[in-house]
């Protein structure tokens, strides 16, 4: 290994992180790791606390999706509680995760990742950015923008705040809805769902021009996670968990929640502050699974909405099994964004949805729960302790991005031995290896994300030998 | 300090290390009733240990002289009002070891009160 | 019972005042506003929080309005640049002293101590924090006590002892490291004293104490009962 090429900051994803390429001799790659090199702690700070403010204080590990934890957490002070929350309440916590799959897909789709797939992965990077869509390609631009809008604000008006809501809380929610807010997002729902179809459209002409990176870009057997309904459909806040295997055959299905820990189980890689979990019956690290809407696709057998059914059976043409490689999270999101448009819909429909007890009120009667959702880049779990006092004594929180981790190192290390040739940097390369990570939309705890303009600094070393430097931003 | 009785010291001595010494029997005889004697005078007591280790800046020491003022001037009884006595005394005529102890300032110092913010 | 009227000047408005009231309460009559924090109509003024001080003519040292009578011919003022700082000051000893994340606390938004740092302007902290390692008492079956947040203003002390009549509150320790406490330094939820009335939660100005089963933002504290009881206790004695 004696060449390394270092990509710090990774640009265009939600928080920081590096990459670093390992050559040999020869100016072939032979190995590429992703390190994340924050460090929050929060598992740590958890302790000692009231459970009740879990949902607010776990929140606020990500600006991004502090819905999806919102969920998670509550769902687990929900079964600390050990209160069934009335079924009003289930459904418009269903409304603001959707809400949150929307505006964070989106995000990702349109102002993180399409610049690459419009403008193209060796397109100038002063200009492969949302900036410079807007000046290309104003209309998807404005697309994108629309649609995360439309979450963010749905967001916004049942919790009373975008960023950081506190609408859910353990045992349901804290406020029912008006039959005015109702009328007002079933309204906005069809121009929504016409845009995301025709963002679909043009991703589906799109993706054949991008052959090699289909090919190359994480493409590789593995398991795949998700939640599903028990008629097996695609699901984002209950359900069981399943696992199939990469001909879409089932491994395990039915794991409850709760009982993740016989399935999953976490590696500590020193490079990197975040865990590599694994499927525990393979081991470590063949039991490699992926998580996110790609996942989530694989292991569904129907979305159980007719447009996103629709888009479903076009997506399965793609591979008789599981569709393997990464790329297609992008495709895999636009599918969700239009059964989150769908389903909301559907769900605003829904006769008892104005009730207005929204909320279960409990003390503390378990030591501990697990709460687990789908938040937009995967499964995400929350799991307390408390003590006699319901303050909490222990926390494990198992992140979406974390369950990618080893998919993400194994996708960027094929993507650079495809690309990436020499002690020559290229920058176009280089996008490509970065490009791998955005597939996976990893949120690494933080709000911080750049529009091109973050610094980055691209070495190639040989030993302590510079052979060449770029610098970017 | 206190007392009306008069203390010796050589050229040895430290003046911030003696502000230091008052400052610590003046926060451990706080009673904590009212605010600016009882966090005050913690406040102060680690900015001077702080200047005392090496560590301080001119910016501390900027702090230390508005706190004085602060505690002076709002303690509700003798003790607060009194307790950054050692440390104006020894300012008004031994200043310059304060600063010869004081290191260059960070280029930025983010004290961002994110915490007071809904 | 006769009243004696006196004359003062507050801020240079000539104001009447009966004799045995306080500047705070001469100046609220009055429409001046004068920031508190450990006053609470209906408790005993203590004067512990200084957030109001006031300059007095003739008067060296400044002193704090809620513990002052007016007098006949006092001249106070109660605003001016150095009574400003002196005030953001004390607001930056409260925030630094204790452990305040507004964002994840039951009373954000409804909190006297927050109010008062956006009243006063009070858009960074110049001093420390100290980060105190603080614990929480949610033995107690409806409460829960957050030393995190206390201030130490006090008034679950006074509103105990002086209303409730249980006492079951009071301070323990000196100086920085002072500490409320439950009878003799025993878990809230084994007092024998405390008859859960509730009346310390809703003094409480912050998140230090409040009702289990609330949420962020979700406190809001009552207190119309208090000028109502500590009225009939007056009459009473």
């Amino acid at each position: 290994m004696a060449n390394t090429i270092t990509i710090d900051p990774v640009t265009r994803i939600e928080g920081h992180s590096k990459i670093t390429i390992y050559m040999d001799d020869q100016g072939a790659v032979t190995d590429a790791r992703f390190h994340v090199t924050q460090f929050r702690g929060f598992e740590k700070f958890c302790e000692g606390r009231p459970f009740y403010e879990m949902p607010a204080l776990t929140a606020r590990t990500c600006g991004i999706c502090p819905v999806s934890h919102l969920v998670a957490s509550a769902k687990a002070c929900d079964e600390l509680m050990a209160v069934r929350i009335p079924e009003t309440a289930v459904k418009l916590r269903k409304i603001i995760n959707l809400s949150q799959l929307i505006q964070s897909h989106a995000l990702s789709f349109f102002h993180l990742s399409s610049p690459d797939l419009l403008l193209g992965m060796d397109a100038d990077p002063n200009s492969r950015n949302i900036l410079g869509l807007l000046k290309s390609h104003p209309e998807a631009a404005r697309d994108g923008i629309a649609l995360r809008k439309f979450g963010q604000s749905v967001i916004e008006r049942l919790a009373g705040k975008r960023i950081h809501p506190a609408w859910v809380v353990p045992g349901g929610v804290s406020r029912p809805l008006t039959a005015e807010l109702r009328d007002e997002i079933l309204e906005e729902i069809p121009p929504m769902l016409e845009i995301a179809q025709r963002s679909l459209e043009t991703f589906q002409g799109l993706y054949e021009g991008f052959e090699r990176e289909i090919e190359t870009f994480a493409n590789f057997p593995s398991l795949f996670m998700g939640l599903v309904t028990d008629n097996d459909n695609l699901e984002h806040y209950d359900g069981k968990l399943r696992v199939v295997d990469a001909n879409r055959n089932i491994v395990h299905a039915g794991i409850h929640p709760a009982s993740y820990q016989e399935f999953i189980a976490e590696a500590v890689e020193p490079d990197s502050y975040l865990k590599s979990p694994y499927y525990r019956k393979i081991g470590y690290p063949d039991g490699l699974y992926r998580v996110g809407p790609l996942a989530r696709l694989n292991v569904c057998e129907r979305c159980g909405t007719p447009l996103a059914d629709e888009a479903l059976r076009t997506f399965r043409r793609l591979s008789p099994g599981a569709v393997l490689s990464s790329f297609h999270y992008h495709y895999a999101r636009l599918i969700e964004i239009i059964y989150g448009l769908e389903k909301t819909r559907d769900l605003l429909r829904e006769p008892d949805i104005l009730d207005a007890h929204v909320r279960a009120h409990a003390e503390p009667n378990r030591f501990e729960g697990v709460g687990m959702s789908e938040a937009p880049r995967g499964m995400l779990l929350h799991h307390y302790r408390i003590d006699e006092q319901g303050l909490i004594s222990w926390s494990n929180l198992i992140i979406a991005t974390g369950h990618n981790n080893l998919a993400m190192n194994r996708g960027i290390t094929q993507a650079a031995k495809a690309f990436v040739k020499g002690d020559k940097l290229e920058e176009g390369a280089l996008n490509r290896v970065e490009a791998v990570i955005r597939c996976y939309d990893p949120c690494l705890s933080c709000s911080t994300h750049a529009i091109g303009q973050m610094p980055l600094l691209i070495e190639l070393r040989n030993g302590n030998n510079v052979l060449d430097r770029k610098h970017r931003g | 300090m206190g007392s009306g009785g008069m203390i010796v010291l050589d050229e040895t001595s430290s003046m911030v290390d003696v502000a230091k010494y008052f400052m610590e029997f003046c926060k451990s005889e706080s009673c904590g009733k009212c605010v600016p004697c009882r966090v005050g005078t913690a406040h102060m007591y680690d900015l001077l240990d702080k200047i005392g280790r090496g560590e301080g800046t001119a910016r501390d020491l900027e702090r230390l002289e508005n706190l004085c003022d602060v505690v002076q001037a709002t303690s509700l009884c003798g003790l607060g009002q009194t307790a950054p006595n050692p440390v104006l005394s020894t300012l008004r005529f031994f200043r310059e070891e304060y600063e010869s102890k004081l290191v260059r300032e960070p280029d930025s110092e983010p004290a961002l009160a994110g915490e007071a913010s809904a | 019972m006769n009243v004696r009227i006196v004359t003062l000047s507050i801020d240079g408005r000539d104001v009447g005042a009966r004799e045995g009231q306080t500047i705070l309460e001469v100046a609220g009559e009055n429409g001046i506003e004068i920031p508190t924090m450990c006053n609470l109509t209906g408790l005993k003024p203590i004067g512990a929080c200084r957030l109001c001080v006031v300059e007095v003519a003739g008067s060296r040292k400044l002193l704090s309005a809620c513990t002052t009578g007016v007098t006949e011919g006092m001249q106070v003022t109660t605003d001016s640049e150095r009574l400003r700082n002196y005030r953001r000051t004390i607001l930056e000893f409260l925030f630094t002293e204790g452990n305040h994340t507004c964002a994840v606390c039951v009373s954000n938004g409804k909190c006297e101590l927050q109010e008062l740092a956006r009243k006063l302007g009070m858009n960074h902290v110049d001093v420390p924090y100290r980060y105190p390692r603080r614990d929480v008492d949610a033995t107690h079956p409806r409460f829960v006590l957050d030393h995190n947040r206390c201030i130490l203003c006090t008034r679950c002390v006074r509103v105990c002892d002086e209303i409730e009549g249980a006492h079951t509150w009071d301070v323990m320790g000196r100086g920085i490291d002072s500490k409320v406490i439950t009878d003799l330094h025993q878990p809230w939820g084994s007092s024998t004293s405390c008859t859960s009335c509730g009346k310390c939660v809703h003094v409480c100005p912050t998140g230090a104490l409040f009702e289990k089963g609330h949420s962020v933002a979700e406190m809001a504290k009552r207190r119309q009962f208090l000028p109502y009881l500590s009225t009939m206790r007056g009459a009473k004695e």
